[in-house]
């Protein structure tokens, strides 16, 4: 055990030195606080990855893939859930699924370093877990540090600046934003509660490898007796299209926009007062924009009379807040920076595809 | 500052204040500064990283019952700010510079403050320059704003739209606030019910206070001036929050709402045009009384119906109601009001024959299929002039003879909870 003491009496010293300096949190005279209680300061006390740099998750941890992205400044993206055990899930076909207590959902977020070759690896920019305790989901943020060498948790959100080799073999610099703890509630509040976004019936109905071919994601989960009830067959249940897919232009615009914007876009979400309604159930044409006039947009409405103009793409307030950067018009809100050419293109493809009609 | 200076001069408090900074705690001047009751009081950093740093992480980790304090000076921010941990007080410093929060240039983030939380108060802070809306407050129960300052650089149209935006929330009061510059309206409440606005002013905004899809709402003692419309009182169609109603708006001050408008060309108030004291646009069971307008050069108040404006979107809002009723306009002192009449105030009073428009103005519009005698709108014991414009049967028939509109309506109680 004498290896031990080493590091020990460095971890009191640092204590010491901590203290005397007179740092924002006094350490306890007996040592760095130990990291042992929900949410740890530190991501791989958590045990999820068996490598957390190369994002192997650990037994249990369940990797899952959704049909459309939300765009996040061109980040790839891992998603991960974690059902405690004899936990389950409790299916439903359209609405959201309720998850066990203990439920844990994972996104990290990574930007490759080498566009030309994707064997030189990622470098990891955050992961961001949702955690179901006592019937509450609660968001916690972990950054990963320049080194890659571990991801520690930060509540105010920060700019990370991020350099990728181009396809050009030139080196691209751009900064990513990570968002305060508290913003991650502006998205994923539902009537003021947070509530997990992705994993649910229309998202997660597509294919995913488990190591032996790909196989449905919902069929797979049901195998592993996740659901608490046997469920239909994932071929006649809602499914998004995937927007770079070969669907219909409507279908792939429509499941772009429920993917990136109906997360507030909808009755219970935090643009709701807009009435500006994006989910995939919304049927009405006026609560899809057509010929909506906007009420709080102020100058996000770029001299634009509504939010989508049938026809004509260029004359409607939701591509024109789809191209800007300005954090005053731009859409979505947040946490991007920079604006999705592809979505944008399509959502402008989709709307000068509706039959032309004039907006008064 | 001039304690402050006073402070660093004497070196044994230096010595104290550098301590006690480093310790994260207090700072140099607590003689000045009255930190009672707080329980953080969040140090001030040069640079927008550090601030946004600390008090989004001060409100991150923040506990119900806490009250996060800030010194006197300017937080340079350039990223939104984010509350959702209800019966939070942020709080400015109680000396006479106060505490700014300034977001000029900011990156990130389309309000200053972004608040969803129950039981919030927002106290003594000036919020300047955000990108877009400085404080927006969503869906939110009992929620105060006092002494609060917002305010943008000058006019322009690339202001935020909103100064004080409180939005799908319950029991708001904005008590001794000041809002100007605003690109839309300075102190806006948006579907919202049991709302106190008092002791404020508004100026040099579009709108200086406006009321939208509201029920319940008090608007008492404010001052609105150089807008280019005073107090607007709104519902509008196809949104959630409907048939807002019921607003008592007295006791104000409407002055010189003059202001050249530069709102966003499409949104509803750059449809208001300069120069408008009080609207009323297609709400009922108001209570407008006791309020002194004057010098507004279109109009000193309009009640008016949606059907005014030229707009056809109403009809995609089934339970959309056009017509303002029931509506009592009582005991206001208008005077030198509708002189000279912008836009569309200029257009309506061609239409009727006149080069100025009177001090009080309806349009006339009546739901034909309606006519309980509580619907009326009674205009009762005003001074100044006035002008109903029959704009439902074409401006056939304008008058300026009120009588036939002179009636008790009904009075409104004080707004309480």
């Amino acid at each position: 055990m004498q290896w031990k003491s080493a590091p020990l009496v460095l971890a009191v010293l640092a204590g010491l030195l901590t203290f005397g300096c007179g740092g924002d949190q006094a350490a306890p005279p007996d040592g760095p606080p130990p990291d042992d209680t929900i949410p740890y300061q530190n991501l791989s006390r958590y045990g999820f990855f068996s490598d957390p740099v190369a994002q192997t998750p650990a037994p249990g941890v369940l990797p899952y893939e959704v049909v459309s992205v939300l765009f996040a400044d061109g980040a790839g993206k891992l998603r991960f859930l974690v059902v405690p055990p004899g936990g389950q899930i409790h299916f439903d076909p359209s609405g959201r699924w309720t998850f066990p207590d203990g439920t844990t959902i994972i996104k990290t977020f990574y930007f490759d370093r080498d566009l030309r070759d994707p064997q030189a690896g990622w470098r990891l920019l955050e992961t961001r877990l949702l955690m179901l305790r006592g019937g509450t989901w609660s968001a916690y943020t972990y950054i990963w540090d320049d080194a890659q060498t571990q991801a520690t948790r930060w509540v105010a959100g920060r700019t990370l600046h991020v350099t990728q080799v181009g396809t050009d073999g030139q080196p691209l610099t751009f900064d990513y934003r990570v968002p305060s703890t508290d913003q991650c509630k502006t998205c994923h509040a539902q009537d003021t509660v947070a509530v997990p976004l992705g994993p649910r019936t229309r998202q997660l109905n597509r294919t995913h490898d488990y190591g032996q071919g790909p196989v449905n994601q919902l069929d797979a989960f049901a195998q592993m007796g996740l659901f608490d009830s046997a469920i239909p067959a994932p071929s006649t249940l809602d499914k998004l299209s995937d927007p770079a897919g070969t669907d219909a232009l409507d279908r792939r615009a429509r499941s772009y926009l429920d993917a990136n914007c109906a997360h507030c876009h909808n009755a219970a979400g935090t643009a709701s007062n807009t009435g500006l309604k994006l989910n995939w159930e919304t049927t009405t044409p006026v609560d899809l924009g057509v010929c909506r006039r906007p009420v709080a947009a102020g100058h996000g409405s770029g001299n634009l009379l509504f939010d989508v103009v049938p026809g004509q793409p260029d004359q409607s307030i939701v591509v024109y807040r789809m191209r800007s950067t300005d954090p005053s018009i731009k859409m979505p809100q947040l946490p991007t920076l920079t604006s999705d050419g592809f979505g944008t293109q399509l959502v402008s493809d989709w709307i000068a595809a509706l039959p032309a009609m004039t907006c008064q | 500052m001039r304690l402050q200076r006073g402070c660093l001069n004497a070196l044994g408090l230096r010595l104290l204040a550098l301590l006690a900074l480093a310790a994260g705690t207090l700072s140099s001047c607590s003689e000045d500064e009255d930190f009672r009751g707080c329980t953080t009081v969040l140090p001030l950093h040069p640079d927008p990283t550090g601030n946004h740093d600390t008090i989004q992480g001060a409100l991150g980790n923040a506990q119900p019952g806490q009250v996060i304090c800030f010194h006197e000076g300017v937080y340079k921010l350039h990223d939104e700010l984010t509350l959702t941990t209800s019966g939070v007080e942020l709080r400015g410093s109680n000396t006479e510079v106060g505490t700014v929060l300034d977001f000029d240039g900011q990156q990130s983030g389309a309000n200053g403050l972004s608040v969803t939380a129950d039981h919030f108060k927002l106290t003594r802070i000036t919020v300047m320059n955000t990108a877009g809306d400085a404080v927006r407050v969503d869906k939110s129960d009992d929620v105060t704003f006092s002494f609060v300052t917002v305010t943008w650089k000058g006019p322009s149209s690339q202001n935020g739209a909103y100064g004080l935006y409180p939005v799908e929330s319950h029991h708001v009061i904005i008590d001794h606030c000041k809002v100007s510059f605003a690109s839309d309206a300075g102190i806006y409440v948006g579907q919202s019910d049991h709302v106190i606005v008092r002791q404020s002013e508004a100026l040099h905004n579009v709108a200086g206070i406006e009321i939208e899809n509201t029920t319940d709402a008090e608007v008492v003692d404010n001052y609105a001036h150089d807008n280019v419309g005073g107090i607007l009182v709104f519902n509008l169609p196809n949104l959630p929050v409907k048939d807002g109603k019921r607003a008592k708006v007295h006791g104000n001050r409407v002055l010189n709402n003059n202001q050249q408008s530069f709102a966003a060309p499409g949104s509803i108030v750059s449809m208001v045009p300069s120069g408008t004291g009080m609207l009323v646009l297609s709400t009922d069971f108001n209570e407008l009384h006791n309020n002194t307008v004057a010098g507004n050069q279109s109009v000193g108040l309009a009640v008016i119906s949606y059907l005014l404006i030229g707009r056809s979107d109403y009809m995609t809002d089934m339970q959309y109601d056009l017509y303002p009723q029931g509506n009592y306009i009582h005991d206001n002192q208008f005077s030198h009001n509708g002189y000279n009449p912008q836009d569309v105030a200029l257009v309506l009073a061609a239409g009727i024959g006149m080069h100025t428009v009177p001090d009080l103005l309806w349009d006339g519009y009546v739901d034909a299929m309606r006519t309980d005698p509580s619907l009326r709108n009674c205009f009762q014991a005003n001074t100044g002039s006035f002008v109903f414009m029959d704009a439902q049967n074409r401006f056939h028939a304008p008058s300026t003879d009120i009588a036939p509109y002179t009636c008790t309506g009904t009075a409104l109680p004080a707004v309480t909870w």
